[in-house]
């Protein structure tokens, strides 16, 4: 898993930082930043840091051989990559209908590849929680509440520098 | 736990100091610490001073992004491999910015030019407009579709920072 997420900040290094040096470089960038939506923004990251919590907490759970109570916060955790992925549908259906769509300049171009990515591996991350749910409930392989864990932490901590590149620094 | 992440034995001691002889309050007051540090991160640009912003928005992100890394992941508690190896990784992605900042953070060098950079620039719109200023919107639009282009090897010789037009060399 660490060396899985070792390629993975090398991907999400290298697109944030270029986004860094054309944001830094490019004064509309900053124009256009002005215009996502950093109600949706902050309450994505509200509901990815309670996640992370569950993810903790099934993590715990599991350490402790209680393999329901391990599958119950993997699933409150499920819930809290589906609310997620409901409030960006609801954010990119407004940007695209006020004209905002990938093809409208480089930042959003940026903004529309660093969220689906990262919206990519949510679904990822959710996708394994599930598969490992159902052994957690048979009491089997509860390592793997860990691992998946730890990749959904990671999924988190992404978002946390993306959020105020996208949405605080206008 | 009899395995470690990457799925191989690990030895009691390490088990037990998983991070994981902490009572699941303890997670909740880190959860709860995490939602301050959000609140301040999205009340800091609304002081209005882009300093204080950069330090609420970037400084706490990286505060927050490490009690996550280290208490949820247990980075804390990790063998060291992973740090080493989480660092070479950090260190790949300050190559790859040192690598192309170069280029990037640059509109000219000495026999190119980044003739789609200088149409953002607001000194190449004064350059060519003769360093007039416009107040509104629709004389700048004018005079971005007025900008001639420049051609790649040609040399911005007063450059798009400069307050003359460029002038193309041909080498």
């Amino acid at each position: 898993m660490w060396w899985l997420l070792g390629s993975e900040i090398t991907i999400f290094g290298g697109l944030l930082i270029c986004y860094i040096m054309m944001r830094i470089m490019y004064a509309p960038w900053s124009e256009a930043a002005a215009h996502t939506n950093t109600l949706a923004g902050s309450i994505n990251t509200f509901v990815l840091l309670t996640s992370s919590l569950f993810a903790v907490l099934a993590h715990h759970a599991a350490e402790h051989k209680n393999g329901k109570l391990a599958a119950l916060y993997l699933w409150l955790t499920i819930g809290g990559a589906l609310t997620f992925l409901v409030v960006k549908s609801i954010e990119w259906t407004n940007e695209i209908r006020h004209g905002y769509t990938i093809t409208s300049n480089t930042f959003w171009s940026f903004y529309y590849t660093a969220a689906g990515l990262h919206g990519l591996h949510v679904i990822a991350g959710a996708t394994a929680m599930a598969i490992v749910s159902f052994d957690c409930l048979r009491g089997k392989n509860l390592q793997r509440v860990e691992i998946v864990g730890i990749y959904w932490h990671f999924v988190d901590i992404i978002w946390i520098f993306l959020f105020p590149l996208l949405y605080i620094a206008k | 736990m009899s395995q470690a992440a990457d799925g191989h034995h690990v030895n009691p001691k390490h088990e037990q100091s998983h991070g994981m002889d902490h009572p699941a309050s303890y997670y909740v007051k880190l959860w709860a610490l995490l939602l301050v540090l959000l609140v301040i991160s999205i009340a800091g640009p609304m002081l209005g001073h882009k300093v204080l912003t950069m330090i609420t928005a970037f400084g706490i992100a990286g505060v927050k992004a490490l009690i996550v890394a280290a208490f949820f992941m247990h980075l804390n508690v990790e063998k060291r491999f992973v740090w080493y190896m989480l660092v070479t990784m950090l260190l790949a992605v300050l190559m790859f910015f040192l690598g192309t900042a170069a280029d990037v953070m640059k509109y000219e060098g000495a026999h190119w030019t980044k003739p789609s950079a200088y149409l953002y620039t607001e000194e190449f719109k004064k350059a060519f407009s003769g360093g007039e200023e416009h107040d509104s919107h629709d004389a700048e639009d004018e005079d971005s579709k007025a900008l001639p282009y420049v051609p790649y090897g040609a040399k911005a010789t007063n450059g798009a920072m400069g307050h003359s037009s460029p002038k193309p060399e041909h080498h």
